[in-house]
């Protein structure tokens, strides 16, 4: 499922430029993660929701649905058995998307990574933007990452999914 | 209630076709072998002529390279004197078939699966004998030493043929055992007979299959419900895994015992402290290692912590599944306190790798054990804080009050243990029977329910939950002076060749570490018997017949930590 | 001149509906965080209050999806007939004394009706979508909520009794020495209960909890779409606390200039919203057979009852109205302690029984 990433050119910009400027703004102040616990990562995650971490402090509210969701925490490891569903949840989330790869699991398969049924890493099913290591890492650190996905989508930079996408469209590769 | 030496040793008399009878190491375990041919009878003498009501353990290990094939396990508990006695049966490599055993415990079809898929052991007469950790398509029995892990692991062209499809899809179950004939009958609906069944005759909701899982918003992890619902009402239900099957006990046998301890917080990975401390009683029981009296006492202050930290999880979930969102913050909040010690202590708010055979890692920092006491005794009054919202709330009450009945012969079917046999009434707690660590020093309070509703395994937790700090507490009075461990215990511990059984009480029940040594520094076999495993599979047998606002009820009420159950 | 007079109102009303909506966003968030004893949103503004704004235009940008099997112009008419329903309203509100839109003679019925669209709305969502689970998600909603729109109603049969009219204003002013909560605290109770569940919130939000496991009628909906839907469950809680301020709380009857009186009726409102975000941070949600039966066995008799003893004490005297009232109160009280304790306790007591 292609889907063109928002490219503004010249022209346009100084109509959309106000526009642009108050998008920025509200996608550095509202992020909608959507929940993927499998492990104990989760347990953090969970925590990081909490009353002492509290993360809707920042405008980050946990949705269950992955069509209203910005981006995915994928928090534990991932085997065999769930990648096809990670592959289809991240399908159905609709754009601007990014994806969180929290605690080694899922960044390269951590303490897990030589099982014979666990992937290493979530990148190599779905593009990931922020990588954030520990077993599992502090609320703080998770934290930190919901943030700086808010700076990028703020800045407007790319996601790693646009940048996927637009790599799959340049090679000729349909998905 | 510890098992008499005396009476023990005559428990295999009089039942043909028992052989080799032992005792386990030195554990009070008696152990014998006998032939596939005559499992099913002395099993069955054990259980209905000797009492051995319970059981504990089903699985399987490789035999040694002298004599290929594979080994399966059996342990039984008589719980009104506590004998424990495991069974062997040896399978050749050429014949790895054995009858099954669950036409005596129905708890022991799913354990009998998880044997077919890991080791490629064919149970005649198993009516549903498909894969349940793996995949349905996954090629091997992966803990056969045959098997051998590509060092980089799962590779992109693994990746690419798991992403092609879904794999659990439901595969045939093995063709020998789809003959009727030979079929066990379990005690509950198949969801594919029901709606093989549903011919649109008589007046009646058609019948619809309900995908619940592996993602769903319900903290249980990656857990997945198959339904067969006529309209609002579950006819029938069954339970997929292995969605979180991480290999655990194929690694265990590459690490050595040290990394194994770190690597089994994992599994059950809200409570870490209990497989760490089932794993190690194993290993000192073999490395016949005494463990000090102080280390002792920690071992159960750090238990009873983490059972207080498992316990306000699992309410944090059980709130929000019947919508109630407000207990999670303040278990959570509470829970903080405790993972700050834990922090403090061990230096982990999850992982914490702080046992070590012969004792502990480190003692308790200076000051921490008064800050500790001043918070225990603060307990009490958070949890009167829980239950103003939950307990007496008609809304609650109506939700859990007479859903998901599980009566004691249920529980013993299918090998439930924890506050969900509590909750029915059935009265086994292993630190009181079985006493390990420092437990025999303590006065254990056991809470039990009446009637084995959702409502009661909720009251038995919230009950468990005033008895921990009490125990805690208890704990930090008496604790001894001394070494936090037996000094020279080597780095890396090699037990002699031997098995072990250990079992601690875990938030969920029996939790229990099956170790084999071969003598060098790494394990041959680790097994860990998971409660929540036997728990979750009473499902099929408790779903039926509710609503689907009950099955959410009913599952949060069996508290699934899916780490433990898939390994 | 008059045309032009009507736009402006429509637009200031407009304005209004949107900018309350936004309010209650934030109400509710900020407050059950600190109910559940953090903050809340605190970065996006002075302590979140841009926050609602920050998520409404969040929404603007993201992707929309049509499900390709889907009904196109259903599916995007569904969240257009949500959302108008909680503003049609207003244009009969009157907000202060002799300031209304247009002050119809069967007010109250008229706002029934117009809120009776919702469930329409749920359906078209939910059909359109093509998705099995959408739909059953979408009638079990639409069920709720017409069934508590009975016992609503018949509650404030009370009010119009007492009021002897139709028409807001004459009710708002029939409460200038007495308010309706004092001589109507049965009704009130009614009135809330039902409103919860017109509002689909907790102890009445099946169709956004299972249905997350089954599908709600929302699912399909990404972007501006859904941030529709989003809109109009705040909307409809600010437009409810309203009927309930100006039926049962005096409106904006209160002390000092009548221009004040607009004020009054604000902090009246928000008090009910207050009361709503309340019980859903406090509260577990029914099971939907339960739900039902609530509304069918125990509250349409009791509203039914309500309204025939408020007429037994009209002909009598007021003290015997609100002795009724307190009475009746007092009886649902107890029923409700009954069927959920004592009847839900098994023989031998509740508390799990220690041994050791």
């Amino acid at each position: 499922m292609a889907v063109d990433p928002v490219i503004v050119d010249e022209e346009s910009k100084i109509l959309v430029a106000p526009l642009q400027f108050l998008m920025n703004w509200a996608r550095g102040h509202s992020m909608w993660p959507l929940t993927f616990g499998t492990a104990c990562c989760a347990i953090e995650m969970m925590t990081v929701g909490s009353a002492r971490y509290d993360t809707e402090r920042y405008g980050i509210f946990f949705r269950n649905s992955p069509r209203q969701a910005d981006c995915m925490i994928i928090a534990g490891t991932i085997n065999l058995k769930i990648a096809p569903r990670v592959k289809l949840l991240y399908e159905q989330m609709s754009l601007p998307k990014y994806v969180i790869a929290m605690g080694s699991c899922a960044v390269s398969g951590g303490p897990f990574a030589d099982g014979y049924n666990v992937v290493q890493g979530v990148d190599q099913i779905i593009p990931v933007d922020i990588y954030v290591p520990g077993c599992p890492p502090r609320p703080e650190a998770l934290m930190n990452a919901l943030l700086m996905v808010m700076e990028r989508n703020s800045a407007g930079e790319l996601s790693a999914a646009e940048v996927f996408a637009a790599e799959h469209r340049a090679l000729g590769v349909s998905e | 209630m510890t098992a008499p030496a005396t009476t023990a040793v005559n428990v295999f008399e009089g039942i043909p076709g028992v052989f080799d009878v032992g005792v386990l190491g030195s554990s009070p375990v008696r152990i014998a072998s006998t032939t596939p041919n005559a499992l099913r009878g002395v099993i069955e003498e054990l259980k209905v002529g000797r009492g051995f009501t319970h059981l504990s353990l089903l699985t399987a290990a490789e035999r040694p390279a002298e004599t290929p094939g594979v080994k399966m396990v059996y342990a039984v508990t008589r719980r009104q004197d506590g004998t424990r006695v495991m069974l062997t049966v040896d399978l050749p490599e050429d014949e790895l078939r054995v009858p099954t055993i669950c036409g005596l415990w129905s708890g022991a079809a799913p354990l009998e699966r998880e044997v077919f898929d890991l080791f490629g052991v064919v149970f005649l007469g198993h009516p549903n004998l498909r894969p349940i950790v793996l995949r349905d398509d996954f090629p091997g029995h992966p803990l056969r030493k045959a098997f051998a892990m590509k060092p980089t692991g799962v590779d992109a062209e693994d990746l690419a043929w798991a992403l092609s499809s879904h794999g659990d899809n439901g595969s045939e179950p093995t063709p020998e055992m789809s003959d009727p004939s030979l079929a066990v009958k379990l005690p509950y609906p198949f969801v594919a007979d029901v709606m093989l069944a549903d011919d649109g005759s008589g007046l009646h909701a058609q019948r619809e299959i309900l995908n619940m899982g592996p993602q769903h918003p319900s903290m249980h992890g990656v857990l997945h419900l198959w339904l067969a619902l006529e309209g609002e009402t579950v006819i029938a239900g069954e339970v997929t895994h292995g969605y979180l099957h991480r290999c655990i006990e194929k690694l265990a046998e590459t690490r050595s015992y040290r990394a194994v301890t770190a690597l089994v917080d994992r599994a059950d990975y809200v409570s870490g402290f209990f497989t760490e401390l089932a794993l190690l009683g194993g290993v000192e029981e073999l490395a016949e290692i005494e463990v000090t009296p102080k280390a002792q006492y920690l071992r159960v202050l750090m238990s009873e912590l983490c059972r207080l930290t498992s316990h306000t999880t699992w309410m944090a979930a059980c709130g929000i599944d019947v919508g109630a969102f407000t207990p999670m913050l303040f278990s959570f909040r509470d829970r903080e306190a405790i993972l700050d010690f834990f922090e403090e202590i061990t230096g982990g708010r999850m992982m914490f790798n702080y046992f070590r055979p012969g004792g502990v890692k480190s003692d308790l920092p200076p000051g921490a054990a008064d800050r500790l006491r001043t918070y225990l005794k603060t307990v009490d009054a958070s949890i009167d804080g829980y239950e103003a919202l939950l307990t007496n709330n008609e809304i609650f009450r109506n939700r859990t009050r007479g859903i998901g009945v599980m009566t004691p012969e249920v529980i013993l079917d299918f090998g439930v243990t924890g506050p969900m046999a509590r909750g029915s009434g059935v009265n086994v707690d292993l630190r009181r029977d079985e006493p390990y660590a420092a437990y025999g020093d303590f006065d254990i309070r056991v809470p039990l329910g009446h009637v084995g509703d959702t409502y009661d395994r909720y009251a038995v937790r919230i009950a468990e939950m005033r008895e921990s700090a009490r125990l805690a507490l208890q704990a930090l009075d008496g604790m001894p002076e001394g070494d936090f461990v037996t000094p020279g215990v080597p780095r890396a511990v090699k037990p002699p060749a031997g098995a072990a059984y250990h079992r601690v009480e875990s938030p969920r029940g029996e939790l229990g570490v099956y170790l084999e040594s071969d003598g060098t520094a790494q394990p041959w076999r680790m097994k860990i018997r998971s409660p929540a495993f036997s728990n979750l599979h009473v499902a099929p047998a408790v779903l039926p017949g509710g609503r689907i606002g009950d099955i959410i009820a009913i599952m949060s009420s069996v508290d699934v930590v899916m780490g433990e159950i898939d390994r | 001149m008059t045309t032009l007079r009507i736009l402006l109102g429509i637009l200031v009303l407009v304005v209004f509906a949107l900018i309350n909506t936004v309010v209650v966003m934030w109400c509710e968030r900020k407050w059950a965080g600190h109910m559940q004893s953090r903050l809340g949103p605190m970065r996006t503004g002075w302590h979140g209050l841009m926050q609602p704004f920050a998520d409404a235009l969040k929404m603007l940008g993201k992707e929309t999806f049509v499900p390709d099997a889907a009904d196109k112009i259903l599916f995007a008419i569904a969240p257009v007939l949500a959302y108008t329903p909680a503003i049609f309203v207003y244009c009969a509100t009157p907000w202060v004394a002799n300031f209304a839109g247009y002050s119809l003679d069967v007010g109250i019925f008229m706002v029934f009706a117009i809120a009776a669209l919702f469930p329409v709305s749920i359906v078209i969502a939910g059909w359109s979508s093509r998705n099995k689970y959408s739909l059953l998600g979408a009638f079990r909603a639409v069920a709720q909520q017409i069934s508590y729109e009975v016992p609503m109603i018949l509650s404030v049969l009370g009010v119009i009794m007492l009021a002897s009219s139709m028409r807001l204003s004459t009710i708002v002013e029939s409460q200038a020495h007495v308010w309706n909560l004092v001589t109507q605290p049965f009704a009130f109770l009614l009135f809330f209960i039902g409103m919860l569940a017109e509002l689909n919130r907790t102890p009445f939000d099946l169709a956004e909890a299972e249905s997350e496991l089954v599908g709600g009628y929302m699912t399909e909906y990404s972007g501006m779409q859904f941030a529709m839907f989003f809109l109009t469950e705040y909307a409809n809680m600010f437009t409810w606390s309203l009927f309930a301020a100006m039926l049962f709380l005096g409106g904006w009857n209160g002390p000092g200039p009548a221009l004040l009186g607009f004020v009054y009726l604000l902090i009246k409102t928000y008090a009910v919203v207050f009361m709503v975000i309340w019980v859903r941070w406090a509260l577990p949600r029914l099971r939907v057979d339960q739900l039902m039966a609530f509304s069918w066995k125990v509250l349409i008799p009791a509203a039914i009852l309500n309204a025939f003893l408020t007429a037994l004490g009209i002909l009598a005297n007021v003290w015997v109205l609100i002795a009724l009232q307190l009475a009746m109160v007092a009886g649902f009280v107890w029923l409700i302690s009954l069927i959920g304790v004592r009847a839900g306790s098994a023989v031998r007591g509740d508390a799990p029984e220690v041994s050791s």
